[in-house]
């Protein structure tokens, strides 16, 4: 069977970001990496065609050159191909759906693995849109996935407890970190990954027409500094959580 | 002992050793470090201590043959008016270094092309700028932008303040129209990046328990430890292994029970200083390298630098506050930075203002030095009418690369482990000694102009326990007869060999060199990711 993992980078989440003057995001010196959740869903998309002993995975990215350092951490990991939809403006969860799905028509994978949400503004869309476009089931939040013939087995995560699920194969399932521990790219394989191709395509030879659904008006950072008042009394403590803090009544 | 292969081994988790591995974690290739000292936590720095001065003659001195701890490894300094210092600890020496931040100036990395003495670097300033700029982020440095002395680079924290020597010594320096700047530091001006800013304790070099100071066990290894790098503490390495096919095939070490352990390795990265790597590379025998691995040039060990320092005091009529504030930088004159063929040396000096040592280290023989005070009446006029008045100044010359400055293995010394200890031969250079002559008479006229009542030290004496730079000895180069690795760190003979401390400068500069030794290691791990797919061509 063949499973395509979308890839998506994010700035590695234990660094701290700045904001430049101009409103936009400053990365000099930032590292991306994979976004975490697509990790767990590369890794799982390899485990289940090395436990079937067949099958393909390929990795495939929506937007800028730059993504080409992930996608070949990606072959170096396992992946059998990947493709890279160079686009140079801001791709949003939607564009990349309606990228995606075209992919899918192309490539036919019997799974589409892919996280369940973006570390960096943790929204689980692109999934969802992803499926609704092509018109398949879903199951998202997967803590585990046993592929069964032409079916797939899927524990979901919800608030009740964990809920198995089955569905037919065409499916796409969002992955959670539950699933797995991912593995290592090795130094072989990333030698190996080197002299591998990226597949490119632009959104022309994918006969589709962007229409972001969002803008970034313009990125703030949350003040973090704590401000240290001393006080000398209970009575002045209390003055200044409910006029100065404003959080008593 | 044999354990699961990895892909990346790197020796030791100090400032080099934390830099690469932050650059190469980005890969995701499994990486491993080993680290002969153990993780040092902030709540036991001697500052937590009221009797914390006394920590720097025992278990915190800088001198490794001093602190004897089962992690240290003893190193013979008979043949040298310098001994080498460091930390053996996760973050190495910027545990108990001082933090003073200034980077190499363009000219260091061709001094052959200026100036006809040792050898141009196979890199140049702005090969290294970037990386200079990354690491600065990650550490936190403060400074002010526009120091005429550079290219224009800006700090990303503001300058720590001056504090009143600082100010004083600037007035000095304005008088006569020589160039200064206020000190770039690896300390906070600002809280920074989930580190608070510095609080003016003052003993940078007993550890910084704030956690201002950019040691790397708090800037890198917190972000390597989230990224999958294994780190493995009290382990020693005691000999890189050659495999059949000429390659570095992994190292042997033991851990903290003395168990020996083989570890194999896709690529082997040294980052143990410039004392540590050459011995380790002089330990690691083979058939086909008798004499160390890496070392068919034999200059494994050979041209080793420190940076010369000497000091001139000056006695002053106001208090000036020298504890307040970090230890090492408040400002810094590079007014001789330069050569100046009008003068009997070439290259030249930094004028360097740290700020006061403590009082008990000053009545034991001051910071670096032995010039003990004498006890009674004389000891109290000392305290009371010399130390609140003094400021001075070090000086801090380029040590020029001569083959007979050397790391050798010593004939009987070893450590606990029994590994061969170093040995250091070291003479001054001729240029050093006509540049401390030239640099002190120009340090006592900036004291005298800041208003210096009398010079109180006239200097003439080079420090003995302030070997903190250790460079040159696997020096880069693209003659592989004339240096051990190549102009990104491989090791010409060994090609999954990689050295990134200060072991592969060419020449030393007149500053101190944890930034440029950052950057380096940045440097080579981005030339390493670059041609993964034909690392070993």
């Amino acid at each position: 069977m063949k499973i395509l993992v979308p890839i998506r980078r994010v700035l590695d989440t234990d660094q701290k970001i700045q904001i430049s003057s101009d409103g936009s995001l400053d990365d000099t010196g930032l590292q991306y990496v994979i976004n975490p959740f697509d990790m767990v869903a590369l890794e799982e998309a390899l485990r289940i065609r090395e436990n079937s002993g067949k099958g393909e995975v390929v990795c495939a990215a929506v937007g800028t050159d730059d993504l080409e350092i992930q996608l070949r951490t990606t072959l170096a990991m396992g992946a059998d191909r990947a493709l890279l939809a160079g686009i140079d403006s801001q791709v949003d969860h939607w564009s990349a759906a309606v990228i995606l799905q075209k992919i899918v028509e192309a490539e036919h994978p019997g799974l589409v693995l892919v996280g369940e949400r973006m570390a960096v503004d943790d929204a689980d869309m692109t999934g969802s849109f992803l499926a609704a476009l092509l018109d398949w089931p879903q199951a998202t939040f997967a803590s585990q996935i046993t592929v069964l013939g032409d079916d797939v087995q899927v524990d979901r995560e919800i608030d009740q407890g964990i809920e198995t699920i089955i569905l037919p194969i065409p499916t796409v399932v969002t992955c959670g970190l539950r699933l797995n521990e991912p593995r290592y790219a090795s130094f072989r394989g990333q030698m190996k990954a080197r002299s591998m191709p990226i597949e490119r395509m632009s959104p022309n030879d994918l006969r589709t027409d962007l229409q972001p659904r969002w803008e970034t008006l313009n990125l703030k950072l949350e003040r973090s500094n704590r401000d240290c008042v001393f006080v000398e009394s209970v009575d002045e403590l209390v003055r200044s959580l409910r006029f100065d803090a404003k959080v008593l009544e | 002992m044999s354990n699961q292969p990895v892909d990346v081994l790197i020796v030791g988790a100090g400032a080099s050793g934390a830099a690469i591995a932050w650059s190469l974690c980005e890969t995701r290739m499994n990486i491993l470090c080993l680290e002969q000292g153990p993780w040092v936590k902030s709540e036991t720095f001697p500052s937590q201590h009221a009797d914390y001065e006394l920590y720097r003659y025992s278990s915190f001195s800088c001198d490794p043959n001093v602190r004897g701890l089962p992690e240290d490894y003893p190193i013979n300094a008979d043949d040298s008016p310098i001994t080498p210092v460091n930390f053996n600890a996760v973050g190495g020496a910027t545990i108990n270094y001082l933090g003073h931040w200034p980077r190499f100036h363009p000219s260091d990395f061709r001094v052959k092309t200026l100036d006809g003495v040792a050898d141009d670097w196979p890199i140049d300033y702005q090969t290294l700028e970037p990386f200079y700029n990354i690491n600065d982020r990650i550490m936190g440095v403060s400074g002010l932008a526009g120091n005429p002395a550079y290219p224009p680079y800006e700090p990303p924290l503001p300058p720590l303040p001056m504090g009143k020597l600082g100010h004083t010594l600037a007035r000095g320096f304005n008088e006569l129209g020589w160039h200064w700047w206020p000190s770039d530091a690896a300390i906070l001006s600002r809280d920074h990046e989930g580190r608070e800013k510095c609080v003016n304790a003052g003993v940078c070099d007993l550890g910084c328990t704030t956690g201002a100071k950019a040691s790397v066990d708090i800037t890198y290894w917190p972000l390597l430890e989230r990224r999958g790098v294994k780190l493995k503490t009290r382990c020693r390495v005691r000999e890189v292994t050659l495999g059949s096919d000429g390659l570095a095939d992994g190292v042997l070490y033991y851990d903290e029970e003395g168990r020996l352990h083989e570890q194999k390795a896709e690529i082997v990265i040294l980052a143990c200083n410039g004392v540590g790597t050459p011995r380790l590379m002089l330990n690691s025998q083979s058939g086909r390298f008798p004499n160390g691995i890496a070392n068919s040039s034999g200059i494994v060990g050979k041209n080793l630098m420190f940076h010369p320092l000497s000091g001139v005091v000056g006695l002053f009529d106001e208090p000036m506050e020298g504890f307040k504030g970090p230890m090492a930088c408040s400002i810094l004159s590079q007014e001789f930075y330069e050569t100046d063929p009008s003068r009997d040396f070439v290259r030249g000096y930094g004028l360097h203002s740290g700020r006061y040592t403590t009082p008990m280290t000053y009545t034991l023989g001051g910071y670096g030095t032995d010039r003990l005070i004498p006890w009674g009446e004389e000891h109290r006029r000392k305290m009371d009418e010399l130390y609140p008045f003094l400021a001075g100044l070090t000086v801090v010359t380029e040590d020029l690369p001569r083959e007979e400055n050397q790391v050798t293995l010593d004939p009987e010394l070893t450590d606990s482990n029994g590994i061969p200890a170093p040995k250091i031969t070291y003479t001054l250079d001729e240029n050093t000694k006509r540049m401390f002559a030239h640099a002190e008479a120009r340090a006592r006229e900036a004291l005298l102009a800041a208003g210096a009542r009398e010079i109180v030290f006239p200097g003439g004496e080079v420090w003995r326990r302030a070997g903190w730079h250790l460079m040159g000895t696997a020096r880069m180069g693209n003659d592989p007869e004339r240096s051990v690795v190549n102009a990104w760190g491989r090791c010409h003979d060994v090609k999954n060999l990689f050295i990134v401390d200060g072991s592969i400068f060419v020449t030393s500069a007149a500053v101190n060199p944890c930034s440029t030794i950052q950057a380096l290691a940045l440097y080579i791990g981005d030339s390493i990711k670059k041609n993964l797919a034909n690392l070993f061509d």
